[in-house]
């Protein structure tokens, strides 16, 4: 990246550029590209140090991050700090676990489990969980760093969908981050495994039979995925959940994480419509540049923020809301599944498109309903970018009220997420609303069907009519 | 390998109609023989993997396929106590237990697979499909693992059993056959019989399941 005039944009030499005021405004429009931070703070001697090795300033620091109006190109950066904590905590309780099934007698201060015999992987939480100091809250902070992991991934995709980032040049990272998405689905899975309660062994039985469903490679996935039957050989699968949980998934992400982030500083965001720069700054239309603030100070300082508040917000649901209590689950018996069992929020979608499958479909309604659905779902998602696919690049966002087709299907798509989740929480719906299981099916079905379809021509139709009354007052004026 | 053969041949004219070799043409030689050898290295790394599944892995993936019950296979309880026809469950109510197969010896075989729910109903109330034969004194035994995902049923909904997982519903009282849910075939049943010896009342097996277990075919 030289520091030289704007380009024909092609979206991989565009310059940034920072509108922070001061004497760089002389300099506009990008035609010179130091950050002169070193000379906002002339006597830090770590930072010369550094940057007249690494030239910090020239390349990293000088980063421009775009106005963000609604706070929303933050989601990403909220997911990488779950993730950050996700790895802290987690190399807290690996160090604790112990990934093993035989039956221990469990010497503890859990009084229910006291003195008797349960598998040795739900001892060592148990330690984790009453005997050990933070060990609690050390879990919990875990399992919600989790969650909120993959919902800021799912919030950020839906922003970077929605507002049309992922278009020409931007593919390559939608590409990254959705398969991010998958390792972390994959890596709830395993981690959910590791307990071996009651729960989890139901969840990994489940998971084990769908693989299985596959044809062809199914059973080879699943020596390759479990090592062994679930759960008749659970001695082989929960030491491999383990390793796969706290290596090779995690190992992945990071190197994904990274990927995305290079992928970013080489190609710069997108920036909201041009309307976001202000008087003296590059032309309103001028893409061949990005206009923000750099990474050091500004930007660096919001996101130390962004990730004081993430802490604070994951420290604070373990806190007063603990979730997955294996002492009241109980641990993992061959005899028995628990009466009310059920997925973590993120799988209930799955869970549902399994629950739907009409019994007459037979072993095939198992694969549809297991892997054929939400491979579909996912599959769209991953190749969206080529399905709409302009042929120039474009770096600006859309608003998304000017994209009737692509919003529309986006708002069909988290509706069918939605359904199929409530389609999965279906006895609890049964049971609120007073009718069998058998009443409420038909209208299930219905709704599965029906509510995404429905969304999705309201929301093409007003939007098709919003832009036809633009085009009308546009032609007036 | 076609492409590399016309290179060679290319060198050859070369060699005899002009003197210098184009240096072009011998990269290219060098290039592909370079693919090749990494191809070779690739497959081989790859084929490692493979040999490691062909050694193993398949084997490990037994679910267990132990013998659960032959004819004469007493039924007992989770603590490996023989039942008895005139009081293990009563027929008035719903009511259910978990009984397992007798190892050889004494003591229950607690596993998953052999895990069978005993049921009791007024013998006249069943009904097709099921084994009337293999009933006895009203006492009716089916597997325990859902055919649908390999739970284990547990709740009840009206006189239906209802797996907890995913809302697969079997009635009992026609050979446990799908009701409701995602299920597709029925829980396997277990033929019973009474005792002839002791005081003839002990609840046995007169043979298998009549059907595979859970998801198994």
């Amino acid at each position: 990246m030289t520091g030289t005039a704007p380009d024909d944009g092609s979206g991989d030499d565009r310059p940034d550029v920072r509108p922070d005021g001061g004497e760089a405004d002389a300099d506009l429009p990008g035609t010179d590209l130091t950050v002169r931070t070193h000379e906002a703070y002339p006597r830090n001697a770590l930072f010369d140090w550094l940057d007249q090795r690494l030239e910090l300033d020239h390349t990293l620091l000088g980063k421009a991050f775009p106005e963000d109006k609604y706070g929303s190109f933050l989601l990403g950066e909220i997911a990488l700090f779950t993730f950050v904590i996700l790895g802290l905590t987690g190399t807290f309780l690996g160090l604790l676990y112990n990934p093993a099934v035989n039956a221990v007698t469990y010497e503890g201060n859990a009084l229910q489990y006291a003195d008797t015999e349960v598998p040795a992987a739900f001892a060592s939480v148990l330690h984790i969980t009453y005997d050990t100091t933070f060990g609690m809250f050390a879990r919990m902070m875990h399992h919600w760093a989790a969650y909120l992991f993959i919902a800021a991934i799912a919030l950020h995709m839906f922003r970077v969908f929605f507002t049309g980032a992922y278009r020409n040049p931007h593919e390559p990272n939608w590409f990254i981050g959705s398969t991010l998405l998958l390792f972390a689905l994959v890596e709830g899975f395993f981690g959910y495994a590791l307990p071996y309660d009651n729960f989890s062994k139901t969840a990994t039985t489940i998971g084990f039979q769908m693989t299985g469903t596959i044809p062809v490679v199914g059973s080879f996935l699943q020596s390759l995925v479990f090592g062994g039957a679930f759960p008749a050989g659970a001695d082989q699968v929960i030491p491999r959940m383990f390793f796969l949980h706290v290596f090779l998934i995690p190992a992945a992400l990071v190197g994904a994480i990274a990927l995305h982030m290079a992928v970013l500083m080489r190609q710069k965001h997108t920036e909201h419509a041009p309307s976001s720069r202000g008087e003296g700054r590059p032309d309103d239309d001028d893409d061949s540049l990005v206009v923000g603030m750099p990474l050091f100070p500004q930007q660096f300082l919001v996101s130390t923020i962004v990730f004081l508040l993430t802490a604070a917000t994951v420290a604070f649901l373990a806190g007063f809301f603990p979730v997955q209590r294996i002492a009241a689950i109980g641990p993992a018996t061959p005899t028995s599944t628990p009466s009310h069992v059920g997925p973590d929020w993120f799988f209930m979608w799955v869970f549902g498109s399994l629950k739907m499958m009409p019994s007459w479909l037979g072993e095939w309604g198992r694969f549809a309903g297991g892997v054929v659905v939400p491979s579909l779902i996912i599959g769209v998602m991953m190749v969206w970018p080529l399905l709409d696919n302009p042929e120039h690049p474009v770096h600006f966002t859309a608003d998304p009220l000017d994209r009737p087709l692509q919003t529309a299907l986006g708002v069909a798509a988290v509706m069918l997420i939605i359904v199929l989740s409530i389609d999965g929480m279906r006895a609890t719906v049964a049971a609120v609303l007073g009718v069998s299981d058998a009443v409420l099916y038909p209208w299930l079905v219905a709704l599965t069907v029906g509510m995404p379809l429905f969304d999705f021509a309201v929301v093409y139709w007003l939007l098709k009519r919003r832009k036809r009354r633009k085009s009308r007052t546009g032609t007036a004026c | 390998m076609s492409k590399r053969t016309t290179d060679t041949d290319t060198e050859a004219d070369t060699d005899t109609d002009a003197p210098d070799i184009p240096q072009s043409d011998d990269e290219l030689t060098r290039r592909n023989m370079a693919k090749l050898l990494a191809g070779i290295g690739g497959a081989a790394a790859i084929g490692s993997f493979g040999v490691d599944y062909a050694a193993g892995l398949p084997g490990s993936l037994d679910t267990g396929s132990e013998t659960l019950y032959v004819e004469g296979t007493r039924l007992v309880d989770r603590d490996g106590n023989p039942l008895t026809a005139a009081d293990a469950l009563s027929t008035d109510e719903f009511d259910k237990m978990d009984v397992f197969p007798e190892k050889e010896g004494g003591g229950a075989l607690v596993t998953k697979r052999a895990t069978t729910l005993l049921l009791r109903f007024p013998e006249d109330e069943y009904e097709a499909p099921t084994n009337i034969e293999g009933t006895a004194k009203g006492y009716v035994a089916y597997s325990k693992v859902c055919t649908h995902e390999g739970c284990l049923v547990a709740g009840e909904q009206g006189s239906e059993l209802r797996c907890p997982c995913h809302g697969s519903l079997y009635d009992p009282t026609k050979g446990a056959s799908v009701t409701g849910g995602p299920a597709s075939r029925a829980l396997p049943q277990l033929p019973l019989g009474i005792a002839d010896d002791e005081d003839g009342t002990l609840l046995l097996a007169t043979g298998p399941f009549e059907g595979p277990i859970g998801t198994e075919e």
